[in-house]
């Protein structure tokens, strides 16, 4: 089968939309070619994600995404890329893994693995990591005048 | 112990704020516009730990497990970082450490429970006791009396 769209629509309310470019269907597990993933909030993209290939558990809420993978949040204004990345419908959480990166405006994060919730409001990240942060900038006083 | 404290302090913000250094010619030329005690902009932290947790609601990254910071010479262990972050979520403004912090730089080396540093004023703050190792010049002498 080709080209394929899911909708998760509870109570009428898009919460994630998913686009296959290519679907073959296995007993219970689909495995899908090409993905792209969104998770909604109303009015607005939360994460997106690109994913060559991916494993679609419709019984169990499971999808297994399999990298390079590249996530943007524009909600928080961040994106990351991994290896691998798990969305689990129960607990509406997603864990990317094999070596982290999340980038945020100048600063950059490394680490092993990360947890967290689909808006990535919450983020748990496991070692180890290292972190590049960029220090705010008090506004520079300017003295100016003649003697 | 207060004595201590305050050159710890007075110590640790000469680390932020970079040596005295003497004003130019160019500098100390009257009725030209100029800074004045501008600092050197310190324009990131370099961090390592084995875990953190970050929360968009407050803008607070915990780090903790084998914290390692690193601004310009001067290295700092921990055993947890607080970074609360400005309202973007993207600058440093407080950089809290705790357990254990042990400040390195060069031969100096200071010790404490919990230091503070403020990003936006370059400050180090040091709370409660503060044991400081500040190499004596070599060409100072001292003299004990009992």
């Amino acid at each position: 089968m080709t080209g394929l769209v899911l909708r998760d629509m509870p109570e009428g309310r898009l919460q994630w939309e998913l686009r296959a470019a290519e679907v073959r269907d296995g007993s219970s597990v689909s495995r899908l070619k090409e993905v792209r993933m969104t998770w909604r909030e109303p009015g607005r993209p939360v994460v997106q994600v690109k994913a060559p290939e991916a494993l679609w558990d419709a019984g169990r809420g499971l999808m297994d995404m399999r990298g390079p993978l590249w996530l943007v949040a524009p909600a928080v204004e961040a994106e990351l890329e991994g290896q691998a990345l798990t969305w689990r419908r129960e607990g509406r959480t997603l864990a990317l893994s094999g070596g982290v990166r999340l980038r945020r405006g100048r600063g950059v994060l490394r680490a092993r693995a990360m947890e967290a919730d689909e808006g990535l409001r919450r983020i748990r990240l496991q070692g180890p990591i290292t972190m590049r942060v960029p220090v705010s900038h008090q506004p520079a006083v300017q003295l100016k005048g003649r003697t | 112990m207060s004595r201590v404290f305050m050159w710890g302090l007075l110590v640790l913000s000469a680390w932020v704020i970079g040596p005295l250094r003497p004003i130019s010619p160019a500098e100390a030329r009257p009725a030209v516009a100029r800074r004045a005690a501008t600092p050197v902009p310190l324009d990131f932290l370099d961090l390592s730990a084995e875990r953190t947790e970050y929360d968009d609601k407050t803008r607070v990254y915990l780090l903790a497990g084998k914290v390692r910071i690193r601004v310009r010479d001067l290295e700092v262990t921990c055993r947890e970082a607080i970074l609360e972050m400005d309202g973007k979520g993207e600058g440093l403004q407080v950089l809290r450490m705790r357990g254990q912090v042990k400040a390195v730089k060069g031969r100096q080396v200071f010790r404490g429970e919990q230091f503070t540093w403020l990003a936006t004023q370059r400050r180090f703050v040091a709370e409660g006791e503060v044991e400081a190792r500040v190499p004596w010049p070599a060409a100072a002498t001292s003299e004990v009396r009992p």
